[in-house]
């Protein structure tokens, strides 16, 4: 018997040594998809067939003698806006779903299929990825594993619950504001979202072209970072991905946190009255030697030139399916989709003065520190149909609010990792943060982090 | 409508209403009755972001748009 929780690089090293064969592995994890989903409603579409063909062909490369790579026979997952051959890409929507199936999969995919995992399938996902709760009108809500009377979290929804379900060892996911880091903080795993212009965002659905990142989430630190590292390189297609050369992570998670500064971030991402938040942030804070304070000025503004940018150019994309087919949209995106398309261009255009100079103020602080600590979500995960935040004293409109603290991190591309610490049987996540293109001294924390105790996934009761 | 001043904040005092009809005409964007009360929360919203990124501390001519165009495809470094 297979355990579904066993780490992925645990099991392909298993199969690699002929321990487990791929086979094996991939029929448990399809038969525990069966049994299991239908109660976190994770995934949208299964891929069995080509799961098994390339389990086949995992066993018969070790047959032959041939090299596997590191990710062999390790099953993971895709949130429905990546292309996954044969398949429609829904996004999330009911109008996508009339789509040809696509007739090549997404470049990620084809890097961590490259590498030995195994498609499993396509994973639900908020409308167009406009969502922080996991609510979905046309594919029902995904359901948080720990509690399924609570949000998975969004919009990778399918990819937070899936892999802290033990229905995918890895899986991959979008942020353009949070989407990674939200469901990793409500679902209690590990998510990273690297870089803008890191990794290569070639046939996946986009959201919003400024601002989409793509990356994977995990429930242990070395998964994560395996998964980062095979899909590294620059790929023309994507005219964000930057001409960088790879730069692999796994090799330096070990090195500890020697030497590197640690601050707590401050100002805007202050966690007074948010209990939860609060401590979860102060543990990791302690754990990382974190004692001074970044103050983040320009935090505040950057997320509303987020908010804007996002509004505006989003809705700009889904212009001609807002006058065709605004009734097919889910009522919870489609007003915002409405609204951002009558934005003034002034606003969209000051909105992106003002990403420039908040990025300009941040690099100012890495002058200085090398990671900064801040709560990935103001709570654990509200009760699916919550709709009242309550804040600082005061209740806002959850929806919006949930991706406070994520919003300004990927409004300027910077490389974070949301680490998971549980406050009794709920999870919350921590976002550990650097200067563009240190996705390794992000990892090298969470990896110290994860190594101490104090951050883990855990299965859920 | 109220008038314009030279910082792009001419809009923020608009009517929603107003503003709601006037660009969806100029969209060809038919906005069903029922979906206007929530459109009109989300102009709220997106009003309230503007003037906040219009309060930012910068000097007006010291930042460059963030947007970037880059002709040609680049070869790997």
């Amino acid at each position: 018997m297979i355990d579904p929780f066993m780490p992925g690089h645990e099991l392909a090293s298993h199969i690699r040594l002929g321990e487990v064969s791929a086979m094996e592995a991939t029929r448990a994890a399809l038969a525990r998809i069966e049994s299991i989903n239908p109660l976190v409603n994770a995934y949208t579409d299964v891929t069995a067939g080509r799961a098994l063909a390339a389990a086949g062909e995992v066993d018969r490369r070790r047959s032959a003698g041939e090299r596997l790579g590191p990710l062999a026979g390790v099953g993971f997952a895709a949130k429905n806006l990546f292309d996954i051959r044969g398949l429609p890409t829904r996004a999330g929507s009911k109008i996508n779903r009339e789509r040809a199936p696509a007739s090549r999969d997404a470049v990620l995919v084809e890097r961590l299929s490259a590498a030995g995992g195994i498609i499993l399938g396509g994973l639900n996902m908020g409308e167009y990825a406009y969502d922080f709760t996991g609510e979905n009108a046309h594919d029902g809500d995904c359901l948080n594993p720990h509690d399924r009377t609570r949000m998975s979290g969004g919009s990778s929804s399918g990819s937070g619950a899936a892999t802290a379900a033990g229905l995918a060892s890895i899986s991959l996911g979008s942020d353009t504001n949070g989407s990674i880091r939200v469901p990793s903080s409500f679902c209690g795993i590990f998510g990273l979202k690297p870089t803008y212009g890191r990794l290569p965002r070639t046939r996946s659905f986009p959201f919003c072209d400024s601002l989409d990142h793509l990356g994977p989430l995990a429930r242990n630190v070395r998964d994560l970072a395996l998964a980062y590292d095979v899909m590294q390189g620059h790929d023309p297609a994507d005219v964000a991905c930057a001409p960088r050369r790879i730069e692999h992570v796994a090799p330096s998670l070990q090195e500890g946190l020697g030497g590197l500064r640690v601050a707590i971030a401050g100002g805007y991402f202050e966690t007074s009255g948010l209990p939860e938040a609060q401590a979860a942030v102060d543990a990791v804070a302690h754990a990382l030697g974190a004692t001074e304070v970044a103050p983040m000025r320009g935090a505040q503004e950057g997320r509303a030139a987020a908010f804007l940018i996002t509004n505006a150019e989003s809705s700009a994309f889904h212009l001609q399916r807002l006058r065709d087919r605004a009734q097919d949209f889910d009522p919870d995106t489609r007003d915002r989709f409405l609204a951002g398309a009558l934005l003034p261009a002034a606003w969209l255009i000051q909105a992106q003065r003002v990403r420039r100079w908040f990025h300009d103020e941040m690099m100012k602080q890495f002058a200085s520190v090398d990671l900064i600590v801040a709560p990935a979500t103001p709570c654990v995960a509200p009760k699916i149909g919550q709709k009242i935040l309550r804040f600082r004293g005061q209740d806002l409109p959850l929806r919006p609010n949930i991706g406070v603290f994520t919003q300004p991190i990927s409004c300027i591309g910077l490389p974070v990792v949301s680490v998971p610490v549980f406050l009794g049987a709920l999870p919350i996540g921590v976002q550990i943060i650097a200067a563009p293109w240190r996705e390794d001294l992000c990892l090298r924390a969470a990896y110290v982090l994860e190594c101490s105790g104090l951050v883990t996934s855990r299965r859920p009761t | 409508m109220t008038e314009a001043n030279d910082d792009g904040l001419k809009s923020m005092t608009l009517d929603r209403e107003d503003m709601l009809d006037a660009l969806a005409s100029a969209l060809e964007l038919d906005i069903d009755v029922a979906y206007r009360p929530g459109v009109l929360a989300f102009l709220g919203v997106a009003s309230r972001m503007a003037q906040i990124v219009y309060s930012a501390p910068m000097e007006s001519e010291s930042v460059e748009m963030a947007a970037a165009f880059r002709p040609g495809l680049e070869d790997e470094a």
